[in-house]
């Protein structure tokens, strides 16, 4: 499947030609997006999906978006920042509000929307509104009953239960589910739901689809 | 040792192209990006007013070397937004704000009078009513630092006269233009003033970091006009066959260290410039600003020449003396995007666009 909505490689300068911009911490959450924008149905010609590589980089990502010519001028007019919890919810919706002031943007709300000066501004936080996790904490809810997910977490779980002190679960039981999943073999979520594993007309996704409603009806 | 720079902020309302521009956080070296059109050159050339303020053509000068006719009372609405309106610039300096009003006004006897002697040999004179009409007034300070003067149209042109001149702080300033090439002879006279100022090794050195062939400059006679030349290991040259690259650093370092606590206005300089040097140009003009105390102002398209600049001025350990502003315009009325030297890194990083 050919990528759509993200610019690989990057192209350096990159000019920002079109009208929406999300910018997510890692590769996983911008091909999750791409894959949510797809099967919405979304305009594949305003949008881009941009990846920062971790959450440390979002701020100079911010600031310097916030200075461009495509920014300034209006030609690139609503930029979302997607990002996990992690740990702390309230933490991470307080950190990034504080890095889109710094970069003189405006702070919405996890969530929401916030307009300024003819420009939308976004921030949404995996896996929803009020929740600690991330992106496959989302995706694990959409699957939860699938039986190659139960089989995961029993096979996590157990682990646990003998001792083995294994971190992110969430990320290990969506990886054990793609690696039994049919399609081609693949470390992380985004890859995996390129092979169409992720049934996006689930709830769970809901609110997501709500914000993305609201965010990309900007005027 | 560096105490400061002039120019610290600048509000520019109603005059030529500029609505209203207000830039904000300027240092000692600024760079000017910006579309074509957007207002560089028209932005250099008012801080070249500000300071040639002494000149009673000083408003007209600008469009001179641009070599824009200026005629009648129609020539009049080229310094105005809206010539019904006053233009007003305010900008900071380290003594405190100032601010200067250009208005359309009747010119009073005195004016007159000294516009009319100052024609005397013109084919146009025909006593005060020639210049009976409008004129611009130009103004500033109060008090024993009172300043005005009028301008008036006359013939193709324009003529100027000064009415009050009250004590006032103003820099020397420089502008180097591509437009505007410095001739032998005044090179040759900026040398001369660097050399009396003792600040002869001092320009060898920076020179020598872009040419360490170069050892001395030496002012030689051909014909009746005076020349630099260049000696090197190899013999004496020229300046002017060392190439442009070479001569706009010598013009450069001359303007900052003649001019001295003065101010460099550089147009589109490095268009002379070799990518290969461009970063070497900027940590020289860095070191010398800040040695000789002077603030610079440059505009570039260049992507290539402002990310130079930022390194050159981070080699000469001077990150905090740059500031990069874009210039832009939408709906006529003209902003400015500031950059400091860590947002140009990261722009720089993430493969940005700035200009």
């Amino acid at each position: 499947m050919a990528y759509k909505y993200i610019t690989l490689p990057n192209i350096s300068p990159h000019s920002f030609s079109r009208e929406v911009l999300f910018v997510t911490e890692g590769q996983d959450d911008a091909l999750f997006l791409e894959a949510l924008l797809e099967a919405r149905k979304e305009d594949v010609g305003r949008i881009e999906v941009r990846y920062t590589d971790g959450i440390g980089g979002i701020s100079g990502f911010l600031s310097g978006i916030a200075k461009s010519p495509a920014f300034t001028q209006h030609r690139l007019r609503a930029i979302c920042v997607i990002v996990d919890a992690d740990d702390s919810f309230q933490e991470t919706e307080k950190r990034f509000q504080k890095e889109l002031h710094t970069a003189n943007l405006p702070s919405p709300n996890a969530g929401a929307v916030v307009a300024r000066d003819r420009h939308w501004i976004g921030l949404y936080i995996f896996p929803r509104t009020g929740s600690i996790g991330m992106l496959e904490d989302l995706v694990l809810d959409s699957i939860r009953t699938d039986p190659r997910a139960e089989l995961a977490n029993n096979v996590l779980q157990k682990r646990i239960e003998e001792g083995i002190p294994l971190d992110l679960v969430s990320k290990r039981a969506v990886q054990i589910f793609l690696a039994i999943s049919e399609g081609q073999i693949c470390r992380g979520l985004g890859r995996g739901i390129r092979n169409g594993t992720i049934p996006f007309d689930h709830n769970t996704f809901e609110e997501l689809n709500t914000f993305l409603d609201d965010f990309l009806a900007y005027r | 040792m560096s105490t400061g720079f002039y120019f610290h902020s600048i509000r520019i309302e109603n005059f030529r192209l500029f609505r209203d521009l207000e830039v904000s956080d300027l240092k000692r070296i600024n760079i000017i990006g910006g579309f074509n059109g957007a207002g560089k050159s028209a932005l250099l050339e008012t801080l070249f007013f500000l300071v040639d303020l002494r000149n009673p053509i000083c408003l007209v000068r600008p469009f001179s070397w641009r070599q824009t006719p200026l005629m009648g009372d129609e020539g009049l609405g080229m310094f105005f937004q809206d010539l019904a309106q006053p233009a007003k610039i305010s900008y900071g300096t380290p003594n405190g704000k100032r601010e200067i009003i250009i208005e359309k006004a009747t010119l009073p006897p005195a004016a007159v009078s000294a516009l009319s002697a100052t024609l005397i040999s013109g084919p146009m004179v025909g006593g005060s009513s020639v210049f009976a009409g409008n004129g611009l007034r130009i103004k500033s300070g109060t008090g024993p630092h009172a300043f005005e003067s009028y301008l008036a149209p006359h013939g193709d042109g324009f003529a100027g006269t000064i009415t009050k001149l009250g004590s006032q702080e103003l820099p020397t300033c420089q502008l180097l233009s591509s437009n505007l090439r410095v001739s032998a002879v005044e090179m040759a006279e900026w040398w001369s003033d660097c050399i009396k100022q003792n600040k002869r090794d001092a320009v060898l050195s920076y020179l020598k970091i872009l040419d360490p062939s170069v050892n001395n400059l030496t002012i030689l006679y051909n014909g009746p006009n005076p020349t630099i030349y260049a000696e090197r290991h190899s013999g004496m040259i020229p300046i002017d066959l060392l190439g442009d690259g070479f001569r706009n650093l010598l013009t450069t370092i001359l303007s900052i260290f003649r001019l001295r606590n003065g101010i460099v206005l550089l147009d589109e300089v490095d268009t002379a410039l070799h990518y290969t040097i461009t970063d070497k140009y900027w940590e020289i003009v860095a070191r010398a600003a800040n040695e000789a105390d002077c603030q610079i102002f440059a505009t570039s398209h260049s992507r290539e020449a402002i990310l130079s600049a930022a390194t050159g001025i981070e080699r000469a350990g001077r990150k905090a003396d740059f500031r990069y502003l874009r210039l832009e315009k939408a709906d006529s009325i003209h902003s400015a995007v500031l950059y400091s030297h860590e947002d140009i890194s990261i722009a720089s990083q993430h493969g940005f666009e700035f200009r």
